[in-house]
């Protein structure tokens, strides 16, 4: 196992030089291109070239509308388009979709610390899900190890290993609490990320510029950015795909938990839920007062995460 | 001296009322939680545990058993069964009833079927039976809308051995590259 690793990493390095090397020398010929055709003087030649060394589907990515404003054709459009990129790139064929919000739903966790025992199961398979970057690894969901008696998140620990529960020690899911007064969505100067009817804060990847205001804005870390053009091998891609949430994101944006919404907006319930194999997560339709979650707020003691700042987080945790 | 102090309440009521409507912008739980549309609804149902449990009907084997024969110990012909719930709870008839190994029973004697074998385990534990009950502890698969599953007691615990296993933490988050661990600088 252990040298099947070291494989591995071996195999990483090498694939990471030789596409490093590539990308140098894409950019020198384009440099020398570049200069080549501004020696030549002709500046219409330039243009010509530029717009043919664009594909028609970029410059469609360029003049697309705000997702709110696209009406139903105009949304397939860009479906297909995304999809033939996916096609062209990794070769995998999708289903790309996007429900709209349920309505008379409003989502809520609601998560039993003394039943979590942090064996990030459901850490794995949301990466599995929403098919994010694996090199640089991008995780929505980090667990905080903490002393019992005590509740400082910047005491926790977030990379514990081993065999869990630990002694005197439990342990506290985060992740995007999909606030109802949220502080990231105000920030952003494009508007490329809003709240849905449903309470999910979604984000239109094609939209963001990557300014990462709302990573800033989050009380939670909730929100991650794609540094480099995120690494998914073409067997480990999720194909039941929706355009706001788990499709493969370009380089340059910010992506953050969006409770499975390809999943929840059909009536399933998200990944982490599933997977959790000790019960802690409870998943539910808040605005149903005979819901797990309705019933939970109701009756237990339940907490939300630094409740002073206002935000109205949507994810309750309780001990019982 | 009176028209100076009426100038000042006047401010005053004016700041009071700029006041008020900063606090309107801000929504609060009541604005949200407003439904106008009747919320979808989620039919949950118990697992059952009668087509789950291997070898059930027990009478399958055991037509009849002397009660003499469900000894103190453990069961003698059930090797897998390891009887470690609580100190001094080692008494078969306690839960099962010998003369109906298809059921089992309440301490006050009224057969209860393994499909409700939750009802047995309230016996004791009320406070968590109370939490399954309204949701707050255990598993439900499915879907928040429409058809759910709610596993049983015995779904998760075995019932002789109650007590959930560790398990080993799957791989963390890479650490930062330059990162300083945490108990370097505390």
């Amino acid at each position: 196992m252990k040298k099947d690793e070291g494989k591995n990493t071996q195999d990483r390095m090498g694939r990471r030089l030789k596409k490093m090397a590539e990308i140098k020398m894409a950019e020198t010929s384009t440099r020398r291109g570049f200069l080549k055709t501004l020696s030549a003087g002709a500046a219409a030649v330039g243009i010509a070239s530029t717009t043919s060394g664009c594909a028609t589907g970029s410059m469609d990515k360029f003049f697309q509308k705000h997702y709110k404003e696209m009406t139903a054709e105009e949304k397939e459009k860009v479906f297909a388009r995304i999809s033939e990129e996916t096609q062209k790139n990794y070769d995998v064929d999708i289903n790309l979709k996007d429900p709209p919000p349920v309505p008379g739903a409003r989502f809520a966790f609601a998560i039993s610390l003394s039943v979590c025992n942090g064996n990030r199961a459901c850490v794995h398979a949301c990466v599995k899900e929403n098919n994010q970057g694996r090199d640089p690894a991008i995780q929505y969901i980090r667990v905080v190890e903490l002393d019992r008696g005590t509740f400082n998140l910047e005491e926790g620990d977030i990379y514990y290993e081993g065999e869990v529960p630990k002694k005197d020690k439990f342990y506290l899911p985060m992740q995007c609490n999909q606030c109802d007064n949220p502080p990231c969505t105000k920030v952003c100067p494009v508007e490329a990320t809003w709240k849905g009817d449903d309470g999910i804060v979604v984000i239109d990847y094609d939209w963001c510029i990557g300014c990462r205001y709302c990573m800033a804005a989050c009380p939670y870390d909730a929100r991650r950015f794609n540094f480099t053009e995120p690494e998914v091998h073409r067997s480990q891609i999720n194909t039941n795909q929706s355009y706001l949430s788990n499709r493969v994101r370009p380089k340059g944006v910010v992506e953050k938990c969006h409770f499975c919404l390809h999943r929840t907006r059909i009536g399933a319930m998200p990944a982490c839920q599933e997977a959790c194999p000790t019960g802690a997560r409870k998943f539910g339709n808040i605005a149903d007062p005979k819901s797990d979650v309705a019933q939970i707020v109701r009756n237990k003691r339940v907490f939300v995460l630094k409740e002073e700042l206002g935000t109205i987080p949507n994810i309750y945790y309780y001990f019982d | 001296m009176k028209t100076t102090v009426n100038h000042k309440s006047v401010y005053f009521a004016l700041l009071g009322v700029l006041l008020l409507l900063s606090g309107c912008r801000s929504p609060s739980h009541k604005d949200v939680a407003k439904a106008t549309v009747p919320p979808p609804q989620q039919n949950v149902t118990v697992v059952a545990r009668e087509g789950r449990i291997v070898d059930f009907p027990c009478s399958k084997c055991h037509d009849k058993v002397v009660p003499s024969e469900m000894s103190n110990d453990g069961a003698k012909k059930h090797k897998d069964i390891a009887l470690d719930h609580y100190p001094g709870m080692n008494q078969c008839q306690l839960c099962h009833d010998p003369n109906n190994m298809d059921q089992l029973k309440r301490i006050t004697l009224e057969p209860v079927s393994f499909d409700v074998s939750y009802e047995i385990c309230g016996q004791c534990h009320g406070e968590k039976i109370r939490d399954w009950k309204i949701g707050a502890h255990g598993k439900t698969v499915g879907g928040w809308m429409g058809e759910a599953q709610k596993l049983s007691c015995a779904g998760c615990h075995n019932p002789h051995t109650p007590r959930r296993p560790k398990m080993q933490a799957l791989a963390p988050p890479p650490f930062p590259a330059g990162g300083i661990p945490k108990r370097d600088y505390q």
